[in-house]
């Protein structure tokens, strides 16, 4: 019976879940005011910097702004994720 | 020396207008000397939801323009004696005013009351500069959904920066069914993602559209949630610890009940 209830809740969460998070993420991006523009200047600029010294997939960097759980309004970063490539093993 | 206390929302209709008038009449009802003001230029409303609506001469702009001194704007309260009400001007806009005049007027009137309390405009533009200009503190009121909140943290954002010294929140408009339901965010919620400090909480009564009909504020009714919960706002402005109102009170024990399952 629990089962049935617990099923229910994952395929539809109530809505203030879905609230919460929209919130969360709209609200990263409003604080931060960084037009998308900007953004993806800096995610340009990052990946011809690496690109000088090790090869990188361009299509996979990835740039965003980020809030600090827990910690104040306006504590925020950005984090840039820049995977290495597959034969990249010989970097180590 | 008064308090300047400015009350704000940026998205419009969560209950600005409502809440200044509530907190005008509980502090002068506890005795104190109080001026509301409505900045809202062009489509005033709090003489409306005061009830003194057909008292108005001169108002907010005629005061910074010197056509008339403070006092003859100021309308005395049908029933407290120590509650006037500067009305806003119709026929006018918000660019009739400047932060620096609203600062002046707002500095004198401190040394003569306890509270002018401001009734700001909706929006982020003239109409808000003028409102906080002056301000000793902020109450940002809010409703638990996505746009009011999303409004609301940019408001906060924006009296940071203008660097107004304090910032309160005021959840408006809790439906405490549909909290218990999952289907709408709760106080926690609502702090959490604001992460300001919580003044109070007002739950969703249908009083206050009577109140609004008779021109006559909530917290006259004692009976009502509404009244209620801004009477403990009230207090809380003063300075004294009120505890939250249990807003379980008012929902059924079915509810209740079947809330423990969905949530």
């Amino acid at each position: 019976m629990f089962n049935f209830f617990k099923k229910k809740k994952e395929a539809d969460p109530k809505s203030k879940h879905v609230a919460k998070e929209r919130l969360q993420l709209v609200l990263i991006h409003d604080r931060a005011s960084i037009p998308p523009n900007v953004i993806e200047a800096i995610r340009k600029d990052i990946i011809l910097a690496i690109s000088k010294h090790i090869d990188i997939e361009p299509g996979d960097v990835s740039v965003s702004i980020e809030a600090h759980p827990g910690a104040s309004r306006n504590s925020r970063s950005i984090v840039a994720d820049v995977p290495l490539r597959k034969k990249g093993e010989a970097v180590r | 020396m008064g308090k300047v206390i400015v009350v704000t929302s940026g998205k419009g209709g969560v209950g600005k207008t409502t809440t200044t008038a509530n907190l005008g009449t509980g502090l002068a009802m506890a005795g104190k000397r109080v001026v509301v003001i409505d900045a809202d230029i062009g489509l005033r409303n709090l003489d409306v939801i005061l009830g003194l609506e057909n008292r108005i001469v001169y108002n907010l702009v005629d005061i910074v323009e010197e056509t008339c001194r403070p006092k003859q704007a100021m309308i005395k309260d049908k029933k407290l004696e120590g509650l006037f009400l500067i009305p806003a001007a119709q026929t006018r806009d918000k660019s009739a005013i400047t932060p620096e005049q609203m600062k002046t007027l707002t500095a004198k009137l401190k040394e003569d009351y306890d509270y002018v309390l401001i009734d700001c405009p909706a929006g982020i533009e003239q109409g808000f500069k003028n409102a906080i200009a002056g301000a000793d503190e902020a109450l940002v009121v809010t409703t638990p959904e996505v746009s009011a909140v999303r409004d609301a943290d940019r408001i906060i954002g924006m009296l940071e920066a203008a660097e107004v010294p304090s910032t309160r929140l005021v959840i408006n408009r809790i439906k405490q069914e549909m909290v218990l339901k999952g289907e709408m965010m709760g106080i926690d919620d609502v702090v959490e993602i604001l992460a300001v400090d919580l003044l109070g909480i007002i739950p969703d009564d249908s009083e206050i559209v009577v109140a609004s009909n008779k021109g006559e504020p909530v917290i006259y009714n004692k009976k009502s949630f509404a009244g209620q919960a801004y009477k403990n706002i009230t207090d809380r402005i003063e300075g004294n610890d009120v505890p939250l109102m249990d807003l379980n009170g008012q929902v059924s024990v079915w509810t209740r009940l079947f809330s423990r399952w969905s949530k």
